[in-house]
């Protein structure tokens, strides 16, 4: 995370304490910033070539009724791991009621020493209960990664992808401003083709979050 | 005696109004030994006026009006214009008793002189007397407090007015005055809350106790008031705090141990057991899991620990409805009974002879 989006989220949470906001929004709106100290380590034929650390920061976003139901959000994360860049793009939809949804995303990512990018769809599970009413929320989520470039489905090699996702997380959302925080981990295991990448790192974010709290 | 003139004028212009007299004061055997008592003393027969206004005092029932009257005869008697014919420590017995009850004015002019007069002076300089004067007759209305009876007293006094209704009921305090030796003293029929005073007869009772000694002095009014109590409509009752609903949901103690142990054991078991496949499963299994599983399972049983429950909004919503309707009923009859109130009218008989 950059200074100046860390200065922001300061700023934010500084008149967090000073501002009332308990507004009823119709939609549950959330956005925000993280970063997370990664490892990633890489195999190509099933030998590792790579094992590098790097933070890799990003931006969620996600929009729903407040009263629950569904959704659409968004996630991009990215990170340089020495000489090559890491970037994820993904766009998901969800259903489910307030603290538990099932959600599908499609997306990219790059792909270690290469220039070339990977498509991927990922389905899964998500769930996000509060503890009372003490603003502390507990999140759990996994997911299973797909196969993203159709086009390439009934080819003679086509290289597939898999592998699988799961995050962990207890979040703060402020009682008098629309703000959250975000402390959890979260693990991923990436495949197409030969290559592989196990990416795990904790995860601090701090968003904004409106209704639906 | 040079008053004897006077006296005796005042004796033919006494005479000369008895059809008028008689209809404001009725003749009584009383008067008339206290009369004879101011004939003694005027013909300077003193120890007969002396022996007359003794006897008066000694029947004892007096009226206020009548005891004042027997106590100057008797001062008067002892305290002579003829000053070998003087009885000054006598005349000091009579004259303290005489100013308990009569803390200002004069003596009658029939029985005025110098000496006495500077007797008096003294005698109110050393002694704590108290009166009050009320009005024959009185309207108040409402809340309103009204000036109505005077208090004067011959040094500074703190003051009460009070009104008993009935036997067994304890008195209501009307009004109060600071430490002051005069002032007036109000009337109010109603406080806003309850009937100060009702129709029916009363007796209005006025304490001056006074501020420089342990003294006070008891002062009573009958009194006739005629009027309706106003009806005033019920207040409504409070809402039960019982019966509004729950505005917060239960403690989430349990859910915040049981869902730390879950979610800090599933972080844990994600970096020991969801491992990748084939090379990547054999590397090295991430230690910072265990601190974040740890940091989770520990944030989500304080938060349990210190969660005062979930705002329900529906509830507070209908809570809030039933408070606003129960606010709107009793402005109604609040209006409703101060109107009443004010329209409260009292007219109030005073017997001015204090009891």
């Amino acid at each position: 995370m950059n200074v100046p989006v860390l200065a922001v989220c300061v700023i934010m949470f500084a008149a967090a304490s000073a501002v009332e906001a308990q507004i009823a929004y119709p939609v549950d709106f959330r956005a925000s910033v993280l970063t997370s100290g990664t490892k990633r380590n890489v195999s190509l034929d099933n030998t590792v070539t790579g094992r590098l650390d790097a933070a890799v920061t990003g931006f969620e976003a996600s929009v729903s009724p407040a009263s629950g139901g569904g959704g659409i959000g968004g996630r991009i994360l990215q990170g340089n791991f020495g000489a090559d860049s890491f970037l994820m793009r993904e766009a998901r939809v969800f259903i489910g009621d307030k603290a538990f949804f099932i959600e599908g995303a499609y997306g990219e990512r790059s792909l270690l020493g290469s220039d070339s990018t990977a498509l991927f769809s990922r389905a899964g599970i998500r769930s996000t209960i509060p503890i009372g009413g003490s603003g502390v929320w507990l999140s759990v989520s996994g997911a299973k990664y797909f196969q993203g470039d159709f086009s390439k489905k009934d080819a003679a090699s086509p290289e597939k992808a898999d592998g699988w996702e799961g995050e962990t997380a207890i979040l703060y959302a402020t009682p008098r401003f629309p703000a959250f925080l975000r402390f959890g981990y979260r693990t991923e295991y990436f495949e197409i083709g030969a290559r592989e990448e196990h990416m795990s790192g904790l995860v601090l974010g701090l968003g904004l979050w409106l209704g639906g709290r | 005696m040079r008053y004897r003139f006077a006296c005796t004028l005042m004796l033919l212009s006494n005479v000369a109004l008895a059809p008028v007299a008689a209809g404001q004061q009725q003749p009584s055997p009383v008067m008339d030994m206290i009369e004879k008592a101011k004939n003694a003393l005027n013909n300077l027969q003193y120890t007969q006026a002396r022996t007359t206004a003794r006897e008066v005092l000694a029947l004892g029932k007096l009226k206020r009006s009548q005891e004042i009257a027997a106590l100057q005869v008797a001062s008067a008697a002892y305290y002579p214009d003829e000053a070998s014919a003087r009885m000054p420590d006598s005349a000091v017995i009579f004259l303290k008793r005489l100013v308990r009850m009569m803390p200002t004015g004069p003596f009658p002019t029939d029985l005025m002189s110098p000496g006495l007069d500077s007797q008096l002076v003294w005698a109110r300089q050393t002694t704590f007397g108290a009166s009050a004067r009320a009005p024959l007759e009185v309207t108040i209305k409402g809340t309103e407090p009204r000036l109505a009876i005077d208090v004067m007293a011959t040094r500074p006094a703190r003051w009460q007015l009070l009104v008993i209704s009935t036997e067994g009921v304890p008195p209501v305090l009307l009004d109060t005055l600071g430490s002051t030796p005069g002032g007036r003293l109000s009337l109010r029929a109603h406080n806003g809350n309850s009937v100060l005073i009702g129709p029916g007869d009363h007796e209005f009772y006025i304490l001056g106790i006074s501020s420089t000694s342990p003294d006070t002095i008891t002062l009573k009014f009958d009194a006739s008031v005629k009027g309706a109590t106003p009806t005033l409509v019920d207040i409504p009752d409070a809402p039960d705090p019982k019966r509004l609903l729950p505005e917060r949901s239960p403690r989430a103690l349990g859910g915040g141990i049981a869902g730390g142990l879950i979610v800090g054991s599933a972080t844990w078991a994600m970096a020991n057991y969801a491992r990748p496949p084939k090379a990547l499963g054999d590397e090295a299994k991430d230690g910072r899991a265990v601190v974040v599983g740890i940091g989770i399972g520990l944030g989500s049983i304080a938060a349990g620990i210190l969660d005062k429950g979930r705002p329900n909004r529906t509830n507070i919503k209908v809570n809030a409805a039933t408070r606003a309707d129960y606010l709107n009923r009793l402005a109604e009859a609040t209006e409703t009974n101060r109107k009443r109130i004010n329209e409260y009218t009292l007219a109030i008989t005073i017997d001015p002879e204090i009891k």
